[in-house]
């Protein structure tokens, strides 16, 4: 360990200092301070990001940004989706606020674990060995776990933890195993190592087996079809709040952690495993959109449709192309704003314990509350893909990158999905806009105000003038996709 | 000495037995312990390549993964205490406030 | 020779008690079988030359988990508690698939895993690990200490008694 390594790892220990050192607040008798609470996680994130930013120019001057024995890599993929990640929790921590207050529950420890959670998945998405991949994947998988479960005086949240947690063990176990299996073939457990021996070995059935083992385990965790059974019930059993990190910036990790070793590690690895994620896309594409239209509680509809949205993300890491690449990070930027900004209008909705759960709830919420009504359909059209809004540009470089990995049936069912699933983003804004609500209030508060508004603009401004994201997204995929042999294509 | 193939059946013995008891069990601390023997015939796995390999990583990787099982029971069996003050049972399949 | 009576021995020991963990429907007897068949994965790691983490494995598997285990079952008092069987279909599929499963998996290790072993003895006492631990690994294991902290504030919070009310 040398001084550059900590210069690499700075972000990651902030945050982990940061987070240990909220808990230290209620010892200092300040337990029931939920605006200094939100208010240091908030500084606590701001520095995170400034120190991310800052080694991201930090390594630009040194050509080999890896660090750590090689188990850590500070490229442009890793940076843009560690900002990513801390924009995300940082809404997240907003949409927090009135929820924690309202309950009667301990919020030190509540921001603590987000941000030991945020350090996991920034950790993860640098890792470049199986291992430090595993350990992050980890921490951000046990505070989950227990954040699910977080208001333990409600059945529901603690079932949703219970559920989540005996899956999440499962899947780890597997995904373990399938590490073990790959490790033995090659012999090491860095990435490059990885992808380096596999461009020479002849493909034999151990390995086959330990990559349909690591595969499945990831497909866990993004919540793609055979494994998708735990995602409706966590989401609609846990806090509101955690269901808004579940689905955003867990799943980005996910996404990200999921190119990451298949772009550097398995991109030589041809033998089948591009018609199994195939499948598993299409079905979680079809299982995850139909599923969605039968649901009248708003956390599972959007549930399934976080399963759908990982049918799309996988597109982008079949095609195995530089369009593929760069539309995973598009996607997961332009996914994670346009469903936080769908979470901050649902908690709007909160009258009590559980309002703003059911499709009913949305009834005339255009008079009630027009701008944010307004705002809500954006972001639904975000979701859907359609043209003014960035989910468009998202979809664009998956669609483009499925056609030219020559999986074009794979394209077309999924125009056909996005079709299928407007229907039911259609219902919501038909309850928002035509039908007559019962007269009830709802909290539009400053927080939220803030969250949604942020999303609002960053999802408009991105699918009117995208061309900043891409030409980031090139930049930031540059690392990655020399490494994996695909020729970065200049423009659109 | 053992070759390494003997070790890697027996712990692939070890995770189908473990894989078994997760699809088949219904108690929540069984289905747990299932799981714990599947991470044990992982360690195992790891072992003996580390050996085979004549490499540290493989086994600084057992290191980490006892911590981190370590840490997931802790969190795992204070899920299933908390739950247990709501239902008086920790069988999963009786966990159905919510519809599968 | 006397290896491979060893193996086969204490092989057999942990594959009989884990299918005891998996078949017995009470979990306090499964727990005990579970203790055992992690001491018998102890021995294994002493014939692959790791003594070390055999002693970690006994202390911290079947020390301390297997303790947590066995705590927990006593304090929700579940011996008492009889576990309604599963459906035979799932049972049946369970079954069958882990077999399908484990015997894929045999015989394509078997198949595909058999490898010389190299020359030389293999390292992996105390020291040797933990100078690579500290030196290579150090902020993974800054990491896992990390993950530690955060599974003991979950435990806290989640094992306690309910919520006190706030004045």
């Amino acid at each position: 360990m040398t001084w550059n390594d900590v210069v690499f790892l700075l972000p990651e220990i902030i945050i982990s200092i940061g987070a240990s050192l909220l808990l230290l607040a209620p010892v200092v008798g300040w337990r029931q301070r939920e605006t200094s609470a939100k208010w240091s996680m908030l500084i606590l994130l701001g520095i995170t990001a400034l120190t991310v930013i800052g080694c991201s120019y930090w390594v630009q001057e040194i050509p080999q940004s890896r660090s750590l024995a090689g188990m850590f890599a500070l490229d442009g993929f890793a940076i843009f989706f560690k900002l990513i990640f801390i924009t995300a929790i940082a809404m997240i921590t907003l949409l927090s606020d009135d929820f924690l207050r309202e309950s009667r529950y301990s919020v030190w420890e509540y921001y603590s674990l987000l941000g030991f959670a945020l350090c996991g998945m920034m950790f993860m998405v640098s890792g470049m060995s199986l291992i430090s991949i595993y350990i992050g994947l980890e921490l951000m998988s046990l505070s989950s776990y227990i954040l699910a479960g977080f208001f333990k005086n409600e059945e529901k949240s603690t079932e949703a933890a219970m559920k989540y947690f005996v899956l999440g063990a499962v899947s780890s176990g597997i995904l373990l195993y399938g590490i073990s299996l790959i490790y033995g073939v090659c012999g090491s457990l860095n990435l490059l190592d990885i992808g380096r021996a596999l461009s020479t070995i002849i493909t034999n059935d151990a390995l086959m087996f330990g990559v349909m083992l690591l595969g499945a385990g990831l497909c866990f965790k993004m919540a793609a079809v055979p494994f998708h059974v735990w995602t409706p019930d966590v989401y609609e059993g846990a806090p509101t709040p955690i269901t808004a990190f579940l689905s955003t910036a867990s799943k980005a990790a996910a996404f990200s952690i999921f190119a990451r070793i298949f772009y550097l590690a398995l991109h030589d690895f041809q033998l089948d495993w591009s018609n199994v994620l195939a499948t598993i896309s299409a079905l979680s594409m079809v299982l995850g959109n139909l599923a969605a239209i039968t649901q009248d509680n708003v956390k599972r509809m959007l549930a399934y449709s976080s399963i759908a949205h990982a049918g799309y993300a996988l597109l982008g890491i079949i095609s195995l192309n530089s369009l593929g690449l760069r539309g995973v990070l598009i996607y997961s930027l332009v996914y994670v704003f346009a469903n936080l900004g769908i979470w901050a209008t649902v908690l709007m909705l909160r009258r009590h314990e559980y309002g703003g759960e059911r499709v009913d709830d949305f009834e005339g919420l255009s008079r009630r509350a027009p701008f944010w009504a307004f705002a809500m359909v954006i972001f639904l059209l975000s979701l859907g893909g359609i043209p003014p809004t960035a989910g468009f540009i998202g979809k664009y470089f998956l669609f483009a990158a499925a056609i030219q990995a020559g999986f074009g049936w794979l394209a077309i069912l999924a125009v056909l999905m996005s079709a299928v699933s407007m229907f039911y983003y259609l219902r919501l804004v038909v309850a928002m806009y035509l039908r007559e609500g019962r007269e009830a209030d709802v909290a539009i508060t400053r927080p939220l105000q803030i969250v949604a508004a942020t999303c609002l603009i960053i999802t408009l401004l991105l699918g009117i003038y995208p061309t900043p994201l891409i030409n980031q997204a090139t930049e930031s995929s540059r690392w990655i996709g020399a490494r994996a042999a695909i020729i970065p294509h200049a423009g659109r | 000495m053992i070759p390494t193939h003997w070790f890697l059946i027996l712990s692939a013995i070890l995770f189908a037995i473990g894989v078994c008891g997760v699809l088949t069990r219904k108690n929540g601390i069984t289905i747990f312990m299932s799981i714990e023997l599947m991470v044990n015939a992982v360690n195992l796995t790891f072992l003996a390549y580390a050996r085979q390999f004549h490499q540290i990583h493989g086994l600084i990787f057992v290191f980490f993964v006892m911590a981190i099982a370590a840490a997931e029971a802790a969190v795992g069996l204070a899920i299933f205490i908390s739950l247990f003050h709501h239902r008086a049972t920790i069988d999963v399949d009786e966990a159905n406030l919510m519809r599968w | 020779m006397i290896e491979y009576a060893v193996f086969f021995f204490f092989a057999a020991v942990a594959v009989i008690f884990a299918l005891m963990v998996v078949l017995h429907r009470n979990p306090v007897v499964g727990a005990l079988a579970l203790v055992a068949s992690f001491f018998a994965l102890a021995v294994m790691y002493v014939l692959l030359e790791a003594p070390f983490l055999a002693a970690l494995q006994v202390i911290v598997y079947a020390g301390a988990i297997m303790v947590l285990f066995l705590f927990v079952i006593m304090l929700l008092n579940l011996q008492k508690q009889s576990e309604e069987p599963t459906r035979p279909l799932q049972q049946f599929l369970g079954y069958a698939g882990s077999a399908a499963f484990g015997i894929g998996l045999v015989y394509y290790l078997s198949k595909y895993a058999v490898m010389e072993l190299p020359a030389g003895p293999f390292i992996a006492d105390a020291r040797t690990v933990g100078i690579r631990l500290f030196e290579a690994y150090i902020f993974p294991f800054e990491m896992v200490s990390i993950l530690l902290l955060a599974a003991i504030v979950g435990a806290l919070l989640l094992s306690g008694v309910r919520m006190e009310e706030r004045t």
